[in-house]
């Protein structure tokens, strides 16, 4: 209550003496930081969320993923196709007053695959460009060898940095702030890795000055930690809050809760390429031909999964279950797949036909601190597969761990997440589901080797199409015949939570970013 | 009648006139039992002692005396998790799924018969287009003996912009919550009229199922009864830390023998790796071992003997170096005895003692260690929970009120560690001479 009188009273003082700047403090808890301050290091959610609010793309992402104008104000392929213009927005300046022109994308193109040590580089974003050509200082066409239909998607990913940092700007240099110039709403004043990061606010944003004049983001990984900060009132907004709170904090009258549906889907890769599957045995521990290379056996472990149990009690009803790639409403998304339902008498049936009656031992790898409640769900997985006579063990492991094993190949099932960064199915198809090719980056994470032809060929064939109602035909039809091949089992999509303090509201984002921009008082 | 010889303790009043009456027999009392007599005196020793058989009784019978396995996958669901201590676990109830096809273009009233089995026999939905904007709906039933309670009625297939005049859409999934004590009558209404025909997606759950069993504390997110996973955590934790110090002290009181009676060079070596050993914190060894090894109950054996080890060595080495200069090793060495027989036969057998001690209490503290490693997340697989992960497991639900899955384990493991403990503050009361109390 004393919280909402001084409130109150600042809104009164506000209108009384609107001389006075509207001087407001927001402190935001995220669940990782992010892993430094240079925009084209690390391609992750944790490090884009900053990036998003210091540097703006030549077309940004709305909160679910559509593109608005950003540093473009237009953008389209010309007569040829393989010649995108892109037209600027005259007028923007640097955090440190410097104009904005077509000088300052031809830079940040020509950097973005040249970033020493990039654990996850952006460059598979700018990999088809093959020159950027100045126009004037206003206008940008980028050539392609052939049609690139993702372009606007792609360049919606790709953080617009001045060129005056010079050739060499180091990750170092944007990490100490020198470098960290951008055209966005904030400016980095302080990056302290492990504590916070403060940004502050740019009163010449092109877009209009942001609320907030100073905006502190702190990593607090602890769910638990995270929640009692926010109860305690030492941070404003939380991210990620853990669904075993959800319940109780919608009853606390200090406290906003925001959901919103991400574009990241949870899924089983599944070993469906080697003869011997590491962890895949007859029951007693003995060595079997790998029965995951078997359709039906894919399909019967599909449907032995109750997607609506892993939601209701794994989830607390926070997920929605998942059939394919992305939810309704993402461009390329199928409408005619339904989410398999659970139906664990035609697994064992399946598993019968396909010769494994008896079933066989397998064991689920999962992370245990990277998706909202990991290691739970691969537990519950497991449970159900066991109910069909399988002998499921689980094992999870922290993700720094995880990644790089289940990258070489040590795993036969792994439950893994996958954001589409470019909101639509290209990118999970692109790199989950299609033949591992790494000299053309594609299939990069298709940790489960599937491989199959006829959606290799339809993927690279929309890849191809500029037309998008093409394009989505083409992508729904790829995903529903990887789908029926079970590629990769898909179980829920998640849904994040954010917590506020009740005179706050959050605007949910499907990209899951923590944004100070998306952080409005209540009036 | 009896006689009391001298002062010593363990002859005090032990020496009796044997029935033939002609000779004195010494029945001096045995170590064994003189210990047993001394540990006897601290009433809470002893009921320390009991507290431990009886856990250790519980932890080895648990498979026989748990109401289920709680490492059996197929045997746990989890419907039934996060129950409160006392609450019955029922099994799914009953489910039923109808699709009603509706088509606004044709007024007047639609009569569907669906085939039910529980919570509904007979379903009949009666679909009226009255209007071309409302459509009205009802589902009657029969109900089906017990279970005919609506749980929760869910329905799906609602066209774009219409909405029910019951219930409430999902905040974000695309059906419609509808209450419903006994099915549900309601209209589809959309501004403007409707665009071709649908099909609404009836989910219906009934309220309760049969009843399984009584979790008595309660169950974990998975739905494991806690009274059953702490029987076999306890079982976990206890054979981890009895095994895990008895190989330590097996290669610590070697190493340590070896140490104190060649002397030299050869101790030197061995108590600088001890002290190399000691000087590193066992909790960041172990947790470095297993990061390295991975997961496993043997992982966490081999990661506990290579902290503990040196404990033991140390230990064996103070008092084998007193007992090295007594006369009896020199009498030994006198009659030409193996080195081995020396160390093992002569030496060991009175080093004893102090290390009684030493495994008792390093027991317990190598329990509080694997429930620490399991705590961090490292050491046992998700799906056999030690008590440590058990404790890890429940801290999740803290905030949210579930104490149980996380008191009672970390109570169990308490109570386990105290019992432990108080038996060897006595057992080190006794048997170490100089803070013997009535000596």
């Amino acid at each position: 209550m004393p919280r909402n009188a001084w409130a109150a009273a600042a809104v009164a003082a506000a209108m009384f003496a609107p001389a006075m700047a509207h001087a407001e403090d927001l402190t935001i808890a995220v669940a990782s930081e992010a892993t430094a301050m240079d925009p084209h290091y690390h391609n992750t959610g944790n490090n884009n969320q900053i990036m998003a609010q210091i540097y703006d793309r030549l077309i940004n992402q709305g909160p679910n993923q559509e593109l608005l104008p950003g540093l473009a104000e237009s953008w389209g392929p010309t007569d040829d196709p393989t010649v995108w213009e892109f037209r600027l927005r005259e007028g923007v300046t640097f955090h440190d007053g410097s104009p904005f022109t077509a000088e300052d994308v031809a830079y940040t193109i020509a950097r973005v695959p040249n970033v020493p040590n990039s654990p996850s580089s952006f460059a598979i974003y700018t990999a088809d460009i093959t020159e950027v050509e100045i126009v004037d200082d206003y206008t940008v066409r980028f050539h392609t060898a052939t049609p690139y239909p993702l372009m606007a998607n792609s360049l919606s990913t790709i953080y617009i940095v001045s060129a005056d940092i010079g050739e060499d700007a180091s990750t170092e240099c944007f990490n100490d702030g020198a470098c960290a110039i951008g055209t966005g709403p904030y400016r980095q004043v302080e990056y302290t890795p492990g504590d916070r990061i403060v940004l502050e606010a740019n009163a010449d944003y092109w877009d209009g000055a942001p609320i907030w004049d100073t905006v502190t983001i702190r990593p607090i990984s602890s769910p638990a930690a995270r929640v009692a900060a926010l109860l305690a009132g030492d941070v404003d907004v939380i991210a990620s809050v853990p669904t075993t709170d959800i319940a109780q904090l919608e009853d606390n009258d200090d406290v906003n809760l925001w959901q919103g549906i991400s574009n990241r889907v949870i899924y089983l890769h599944i070993d469906s390429d080697r003869e011997v599957s590491p962890h895949v045995t007859a029951i007693g521990g003995s060595e079997i031909e790998n029965p995951l290379r078997d359709v039906r056996v894919r399909r019967a472990l599909s449907m032995a999964i109750d997607r609506e149990a892993i939601v209701d009690d794994v989830m607390e009803g926070i997920a929605i279950p998942a059939g394919q790639l992305l939810p309704a409403g993402f461009f390329g998304v199928s409408d005619t797949i339904e989410v398999p339902d659970y139906d664990p008498d035609g697994a064992r049936a399946l598993l019968e036909e396909a010769g494994y009656g008896d079933g066989f031992a397998v064991t689920i790898h999962g992370p245990n601190d990277r998706y909202i409640n990991d290691a739970a769900v691969a537990q519950a997985i497991a449970q159900m597969w066991s109910r069909i006579g399988l002998e499921t063990s689980v094992e999870t492991m922290p993700r720094s761990v995880y990644f790089g094993r289940a990258s070489d190949l040590e795993f036969s099932v792994m439950l893994v997440g996958w954001g589409a960064g470019s909101g639509e199915a290209s990118s999970p198809l692109r790199s989950l589901i299609v033949t591992n090719d790494a000299d053309r980056g594609l299939g990069g994470a298709n940790r489960g080797r599937f491989s199959n032809a006829e959606v290799d060929a339809l993927v690279e064939e929309a890849m191809q199409t500029v037309d998008d109602d093409a394009r989505a035909a083409l992508l729904a039809h790829a995903t529903e015949i990887a789908m029926d091949q079970v590629a990769i089992i898909p179980t829920h999509f998640q849904v994040n939570t954010w917590g506020t303090r009740a005179d706050l509201e959050y605007e949910p984002r499907t990209d899951e970013y923590t944004l100070a921009t998306s952080v409005t008082p209540i009036e | 009648m009896s006689e009391t010889l001298g002062n010593d303790p363990a002859l005090a009043g032990l020496a009796e006139r044997t029935p033939d009456a002609r000779r004195w027999r010494l029945r001096a009392e045995t170590p064994l039992v003189r210990v047993a007599r001394n540990f006897a005196e601290s009433r809470v020793a002893v009921f320390g002692l009991v507290l431990l058989v009886a856990i250790i009784v519980a932890a080895v019978l648990a498979p026989y005396i748990s109401p289920q396995n709680p490492y059996d996958l197929s045997e746990i669901r989890i419907e039934a998790g996060e129950l409160p201590p006392g609450a019955v676990e029922r099994a799914d109830p009953p489910r039923q799924r109808f699709d009603i096809p509706i088509d606004p273009a044709a007024p007047g009233v639609q009569q569907l018969a669906l085939n039910g089995a529980a919570p509904f026999t007979v379903v009949t939905a009666e679909v009226l287009v009255s209007d071309p904007e409302r459509i009205e709906v009802r589902l009657t039933g029969e109900p089906a003996g017990a279970f005919a309670e609506v749980g929760r009625l869910r329905i799906d297939g609602v066209p774009r912009g219409a909405e029910l005049t019951v219930g409430e859409k999902h905040s974000f999934r695309s059906f419609w919550e509808v209450p419903g004590a006994d099915l549900a009558a309601f209209a589809v209404v959309r501004e403007g009229g409707f665009e071709g025909t649908f099909e609404l997606e009836v989910d219906l759950r009934g309220a309760h199922g049969e009843a399984i069993m009584t979790h008595w504390l309660g169950t974990d997110s998975q739905g494991r009864d806690m009274y059953s996973a702490i029987l076999y955590g306890l079982r976990i934790s206890l054979s981890v830390g009895v095994l895990s110090c008895l190989f330590a002290m097996v290669i610590g009181m070697s190493l340590g023998l070896v140490a104190a009676y060649f002397g030299g060079r050869v101790e030197t070596v061995i108590m600088r790796i001890v002290d190399l050993q000691l000087s590193f914190p066992a909790i960041l060894v172990a947790l470095m071992l297993l990061a390295i090894l991975g997961q496993g109950v043997d992982k966490v054996i081999i990661a506990l003997v290579t902290v503990q080890w040196a404990y033991y060595a140390r230990t064996v080495r103070g008092s084998a170096l007193v007992e090295r200069s007594k006369e009896y090793i020199e009498a030994a060495t006198c009659l030409a005895l193996s080195h081995r027989r020396i160390v093992f036969r002569h030496l060991l057998p009175n080093c004893l003692p102090p290390m009684i001690v030493v495994v008792t209490l390093q027991t317990a503290h190598a329990i509080s260690l694997e429930a620490t490693l399991s705590f961090l997340g490292v050491g046992l697989p998700q799906t056999e929970p030690s008590l440590g992960l058990l404790i890890s497991n429940g801290f999740e639900y803290m905030m949210s009120g579930k104490y149980w899955i996380s008191i009672f384990p970390g109570v169990a493991l308490l109570i386990t560690i105290v019992a432990i403990n108080l038996v060897g503050d006595q057992l080190r009361d006794v048997l170490n001479p100089r803070m013997r109390r009535d000596g």
